[in-house]
């Protein structure tokens, strides 16, 4: 399989989602309140952010829509969730469902148009090459032609671990999630914190809903994000809450989704190889640490 | 919240020559809907002393507690701190007024440091805004000393004895100006060693002129370290009095409401035929480290044999060995003469007539979300009494039910509720009455009156004896010394997975136990 050197352009650009969308996600898993429904607030915001780009004919006026459209799912969340104590998992289960039919009845009756949605008034979001480093090579494929979305996720993740480290705020959402009793127990509402989180969570997974309709290719189409919520799911739940790690867990699906769009140039079936960065999720799931650890101990508790 | 910690020290350390009471409380009610859980309750605590509060389960302490950190409101009532009317809605206003208190459960977050832990209400920053972890290391360095609570800053709490993460827990309200410290049953989880550490540190915090507010129901603490008592009993306060005035069967008379007997009565023991033999057993535990290392045994009917130690020395894991629900590595087991072997080896415990009273009872002894009929038929719904065909006869099992639960004294609403609506003690009687129906003609009995009050643990205590007494075996495992001492006939200690001592009630001291317990073995 010839692999084309535009690879690592191709990987930063569908890490991208995964990315901004996971570390969003990573707040509300530190905080005790796991949040399944980055799929159906990304998909919602791809949506949104196309319906706003649309009318407007701003990438701007995209962007944000695609942020409100986020937001109003996570407020929901939070809503049911925090609020109305529903449980958790199943609110969220609900809300993705909800967001799939949604985008998808709207799509159909505000654009009359069933599948895809392709025009020429949807403008997509400005690429940016970065001075200097793209004039080296190799390199410059990551730092040319990108969205401010790709930049950003970057130095999100960054910020992230500053916060959750060095800020007395990044301590009391990792307090959260460990003993909210201890959060209480200085006087800080544990309620507030998880509100915090459900809505930078939401701010987020707009922008990875932005960066999936508006980044490269201006059109929406139905359940477009295609489980890659999921994937930055499993990214959170690999990095142990450690936000580099969630950064390398997410660049792991990254190639392989990137190898596996370039290996649908070659013979091999493309139902197979669109597999690829499932089979990835499930294969690093396996090799977690703690997983190696009890599989060792119940061979070992197997033996005596 | 700074002037407010000020005001306190002019206060304290000038001294007026009357000198307003730390905390008082006038006329406290606290309703949870239609129960009352405080009941017009005053009370009252001084400066630079230790005041316990006493009470069986339920009594209503932690209530009355909470109630002051601002963790609910009162329904009617007022608060007065250092003598003036103190309105606390929420932790932070009692923080601000000077009120730490150190949860049962602890607070405190397992992956992070001990510093971040204790600055985390009030963390120092540095100029850029982000908070300084060299200065928390400092801070804490300086209130561990200010106060003599060796910590290790840098350490992570996870790693920390349950011992020194109350010792951190205490730190923690210290840093964010606690001169009221209440603390909620501080020695539930705490070895000998670790409880006079515990009594050091209270009695130094006293004499800087702090107050204490202790909640328990063992009565040797409060009257080693208090200077007040104040008994509360069904939500109400049964007086106030003075430590030096009064002694441990007064106070237990004012807790339970009648005469208590402080010891348990019973007959020297007649063992006969050997029950249960452990023959040279190993085995690790979930971590996969040896727990359990080469241990023999017997245990025989008509005798109560204790087993003590400090928590963690291979308790847990031995008594999953003999009931089955741990494989051992090494040696064998016997019941009766039946080799412990098979698949299903908790069942064939079962079928071999062993009872037993499990360490955790939330865990594994009960299913707090079934009701509490399924709880009492756990096991017993195998015997062909209680089956009607492929059926259940709920009849028949209704009224053993009943039946048992009148027995052993189980207060319940219906049996159709929930286990999880049974208070701790209760639940506790209720799986001990299930484990006696089959009349084991072994009982593992381990931590039976753990979180239970003085009343029903005289009670179980009677009912094991009785047990005994009866022609059975019984083997108990406690953290409490007094425990094994009183009931058992043959004590056994461990330590580090071994069993290190034996020795038989009449010669057992608690000097040369403890010795046994911290390994220590003199060679005669």
């Amino acid at each position: 399989m010839p692999i084309n050197v535009t690879l690592l352009a191709v990987v930063a650009r569908v890490t991208t989602p995964i990315v901004l969308c996971a570390s969003g996600g990573l707040y509300c898993q530190m905080a005790g309140t796991p949040n399944i429904t980055l799929e159906g607030a990304m998909l919602m915001a791809a949506f949104t952010g196309v319906a706003g780009s649309y009318y407007t004919g701003s990438a701007l006026a995209g962007l944000l829509c695609a942020i409100a459209g986020s937001m109003a799912v996570n407020l929901l969340f939070g809503f049911l969730h925090l609020k109305l104590g529903g449980e958790g998992t199943i609110t969220g289960f609900a809300i993705n469902s909800l967001c799939l039919g949604l985008t998808t009845f709207l799509l159909r009756s505000m654009f009359h148009v069933t599948g895809t949605l392709v025009d020429d008034r949807i403008t997509g979001l400005t690429r940016y090459s970065v001075p200097v480093l793209k004039d080296i090579p190799v390199i410059q494929q990551l730092f040319t032609g990108h969205t401010l979305c790709t930049y950003f996720s970057w130095a999100f993740v960054i910020l992230t671990y500053i916060i959750f480290y060095k800020t007395r705020y990044g301590m009391n959402v990792r307090a959260c999630g460990e003993n909210p009793g201890a959060v209480a127990a200085v006087g800080v509402s544990v309620q507030r914190i998880r509100w915090s989180t459900v809505l930078i969570s939401g701010f987020m997974s707009g922008l990875a809903g932005a960066q999936i309709s508006l980044g490269y290719l201006s059109m929406f189409s139905e359940n477009m994000t295609s489980g890659r919520g999921f994937i930055a799911l499993a990214a959170i739940m690999l990095s142990g809450g450690r936000p580099v790690a969630m950064f390398v867990a997410a660049l792991l699906f990254g190639v392989a989704e990137g190898l596996s769009n370039q290996a649908q140039l070659t013979t091999v079936s493309s139902h197979l190889i669109l597999t690829l960065p499932y089979l990835m999720v499930i294969v690093v799931l396996l090799m977690q640490p703690e997983q190696m650890r009890a599989l060792k101990l119940r061979i070992k508790q197997m033996k005596g | 919240m700074r002037r407010q910690r000020f005001y306190f020290r002019i206060r304290i350390r000038k001294g007026s020559k009357k000198v307003a009471a730390a905390v008082e409380m006038r006329g406290i009610t606290k309703k949870f809907g239609d129960f009352t859980a405080n009941d017009n309750i005053n009370f009252q605590v001084e400066w630079a002393q230790i005041h316990g509060i006493c009470g069986e389960n339920g009594a209503g302490k932690t209530t009355l507690m909470n109630t002051l950190y601002g963790l609910h409101q009162p329904t009617s009532g007022t608060i007065y701190i250092d003598g003036r009317q103190a309105v606390i809605h929420s932790p932070k206003d009692s923080i601000a007024m000077g009120i730490g208190m150190v949860q049962q459960h602890f607070s405190l977050v397992p992956s992070m440091t001990v510093a971040e832990n204790i600055v985390m209400g009030n963390p120092p920053y540095k100029k850029n805004g982000l908070v300084d972890k060299k200065k928390s290391i400092a801070i804490v360095e300086e209130i561990s000393k200010k106060y003599n609570l060796a910590v290790e800053p840098a350490a992570a709490v996870k790693e920390l004895p349950v011992g020194l993460q109350q010792r951190v827990e205490i730190l923690k309200a210290l840093y964010l100006g606690a001169n009221i410290l209440i603390m909620d049953e501080p020695t539930a989880v705490l070895t000998p060693q670790e409880i006079s550490g515990l009594f050091v540190t209270l009695d130094g915090l006293r004499k800087q002129g702090k107050s204490v507010i202790l909640i328990t129901h063992k009565l040797s603490e409060v009257t080693a370290i208090t200077d007040q008592i104040t008994v509360m009993r069904l939500g109400r306060v049964e007086g106030t009095i003075e430590t030096k005035k009064t002694s441990e069967c007064e106070i237990a008379r004012m807790m339970v409401g009648r005469e208590v007997l402080m010891r348990v009565e019973k007959e020297a023991s007649v063992p006969k035929e050997t029950v249960l033999d452990v023959d040279h057993i190993s085995c690790i535990n979930h971590q996969g480290i040896l727990a359990v290392d080469d241990v023999s045994f017997q245990v025989r009917e008509g005798e109560i044999v204790g087993v003590a130690g400090v928590q963690g020395n291979g308790q847990t894991e031995l008594i999953e060995a003999i009931t089955g629900l741990k494989k051992l590595r090494k040696g064998r087991i016997r019941i009766g003469g039946t080799l412990l072997k098979g698949r299903n080896m908790p069942r064939l415990c079962r079928d071999l007539k062993i009872g037993h009273i499990p360490e955790d009872r939330q865990e594994t002894g009960a299913a707090r979300h079934a009701s509490i009929r399924d709880n009492y038929l756990l096991y017993l719904h195998t015997l062909e009494t209680f089956k009607k065909g492929i059926f259940l006869d709920y009849k028949r099992v209704d009224a053993a039910c009943k039946e048992g639960l009148k027995e052993y004294d189980v207060r319940y609403n219906r049996i159709q509720d929930n286990a999880s609506s049974l208070s701790g003690g209760n639940l506790q009687k209720l799986i001990i009455a299930r484990e006696m129906y089959t009349k084991p003609r072994l009982l593992v009995a381990a931590q039976p009156t753990r979180g239970v009050d003085i009343g029903a643990t005289e009670f179980i205590h009677r009912q094991i004896v009785a047990h005994r007494d009866a022609g059975n075996a019984v083997l108990l495992f406690s953290n409490e010394l007094s425990e094994i001492m009183s009931l058992s006939d043959r004590i056994l200690v461990m330590f580090k997975g071994r069993i290190i001592g034996e020795i038989c009630q009449a010669e057992a001291t608690e000097e040369q136990l403890g010795f046994w317990m911290a390994g220590i073995k003199k060679e005669s």
